[in-house]
């Protein structure tokens, strides 16, 4: 039973990477989510030049792997003189990705709202602008917290990739561990532990709430 | 008559819809007096609810103008003006089929957010005015549910109340009873008997015969996007002018 004296050892500077992981995904939440409802929105618009614009915004972020989005930034972003940290780079790359992706959610939630609820509010006399922020909109919300819930959790998980340019998120942490130790099983195992802990109980939690929004 | 025969609250002219070279309203024109209730009959495909939904533009006609109190409605009636639209649509209230009330309000939400978003009344004033809309088609114990909480012929009197906070000048009815079973619909017939007892001017596409035959001034026939027949209700059920309209009447009233 050596390994678990290690993992004893090791389990603080996991749990500080894993301090990094979640304000990551905080981070790349808190950006990507409003920019996927602006992309959504965008890609709804009246005007035809602004809808092919922002659907190829987000198929070109969809289609491009994160690793490589990833790269493109940190070592992009230098050529254009743009000087910022290993962890903003990340937040930047991951959130267009995110944005990209939680595009379809929302637009998926207005499109879902029907052409009845549309009429309803226009043949009350309510402006555009009303009928959109207060009948489709409020509606289309309410359809989107269980698949961004989903999202969240993939976005945890993938905040794995910040590793590649050393932000200290939990698999860094592990890496650099396994450097010194050249226990790079156990101490991978350890951490692979603790995001499955974490994605398995929240899944449960998202569950939960999408069954109670159902009823 | 229980409307002045003078006035004329809106004027139809030669109103035509055409969808993707579809003939469905050939030239349609109607003149609807202040306080009149006017039936819109027909077979299905006649084009009864495109003309209705023409009147409030959630249709727009491919020719032909509206009036409303001798004042026409656009300047230019292919090119609406944003401003002209939601003035027509303030000044006319429509009901739905199948309701449309706004699932994630409450149902006195439902009254008041129009009548506050357009500026009608404050917020207390919209509250107090639709509560009092509410008791008026008898759903005001309901005040605080949701929609779906509220059974069809409830949740189609909320829809009235709702057309109503809007002091329309003219009340639009797209078959208010067909998506509801024969004995809630005549709670909603009541109450549309009330609004037309009161004087409201109303349109009404419907399938029930008789109530278009006891409450309404004037039956519009339609077929093929044409008025085939036109008259008070008793000359149009018992003596219809053309062989149409009687195998129409026949059909409906066979059922």
């Amino acid at each position: 039973m050596t390994f678990l004296a290690d993992w004893a050892e090791w389990l603080p500077s996991l749990l500080q990477g894993l301090g990094t992981s979640l304000l990551l995904t905080l981070c790349v939440a808190g950006i990507g989510f409003p920019l996927g409802l602006g992309l959504a929105l965008l890609s709804i618009a009246p005007a035809r030049i602004v809808r092919i614009l922002s659907i190829a915004f987000i198929e070109i972020f969809r289609g491009i792997p994160l690793l490589v989005v990833i790269f493109f930034a940190y070592f992009g972003f230098p050529d254009i003189e743009l000087v910022i940290s290993a962890f903003a780079t990340i937040v930047v790359a991951h959130s267009l990705n995110l944005g990209a992706y939680s595009s379809e959610v929302f637009r998926a939630g207005i499109l879902h709202v029907g052409p009845g609820q549309r009429e309803a509010a226009r043949s009350l006399g309510l402006t555009p602008w009303h009928a959109f922020s207060r009948v489709v909109l409020p509606q289309a919300l309410r359809a989107v917290p269980g698949p961004l819930m989903s999202f969240l959790i993939m976005v945890f998980q993938s905040t794995s990739l910040a590793f590649a340019i050393g932000v200290g998120e939990m698999t860094s942490q592990a890496f650099s561990i396994g450097s010194m130790t050249f226990d790079y099983l156990s101490v991978l195992v350890l951490a692979g532990i603790i995001y499955a802990i974490i994605c398995v109980v929240s899944a449960r939690i998202v569950a939960r709430f999408e069954a109670k929004m159902r009823t | 008559m229980t409307f002045d025969n003078a006035r004329i609250l809106l004027k139809a002219d030669a109103i035509e819809k055409t969808f993707r070279g579809n003939r469905v309203l050939d030239g349609i024109s109607m003149d609807v007096h202040a306080g009149e209730v006017i039936a819109l009959i027909g077979p299905s495909g006649a084009g009864k609810s495109t003309f209705l939904r023409c009147l409030n533009y959630l249709e727009q006609p491919t020719g032909g103008s509206l009036h409303l109190d001798g004042e026409p409605v656009f300047a230019d009636p292919l090119k609406p003006a944003k401003s002209e639209l939601l003035s027509l649509r303030r000044r006319v209230g429509m009901v739905f089929q199948t309701f449309n009330l706004f699932p994630h309000l409450s149902v006195v939400e439902n009254v008041t957010m129009a009548q506050r978003l357009n500026g009608l009344r404050s917020t207390s004033e919209a509250e107090e005015y639709a509560l009092k809309l509410l008791a008026q088609v008898g759903v005001e114990e309901k005040a605080e549910a949701r929609p779906s909480e509220c059974s069809g012929g409830q949740q189609q009197r909320i829809a009235i109340a709702r057309a109503l906070s809007q002091d329309p000048e003219l009340m639009l009815f797209d078959e208010p009873t067909s998506a509801l079973d024969p004995e809630v619909g005549n709670d909603v017939l009541r109450v549309m008997r009330d609004l037309a007892d009161a004087g409201t001017t109303m349109i009404v596409v419907t399938h029930e015969m008789r109530f278009a035959e006891r409450v309404a001034d004037r039956v519009l026939l339609l077929d093929e996007g044409r008025i085939l027949e036109e008259g008070p209700p008793e000359r149009v059920f018992r003596h219809p002018e053309h062989a149409r309209t009687s195998r129409f009447l026949h059909a409906v009233l066979d059922r």
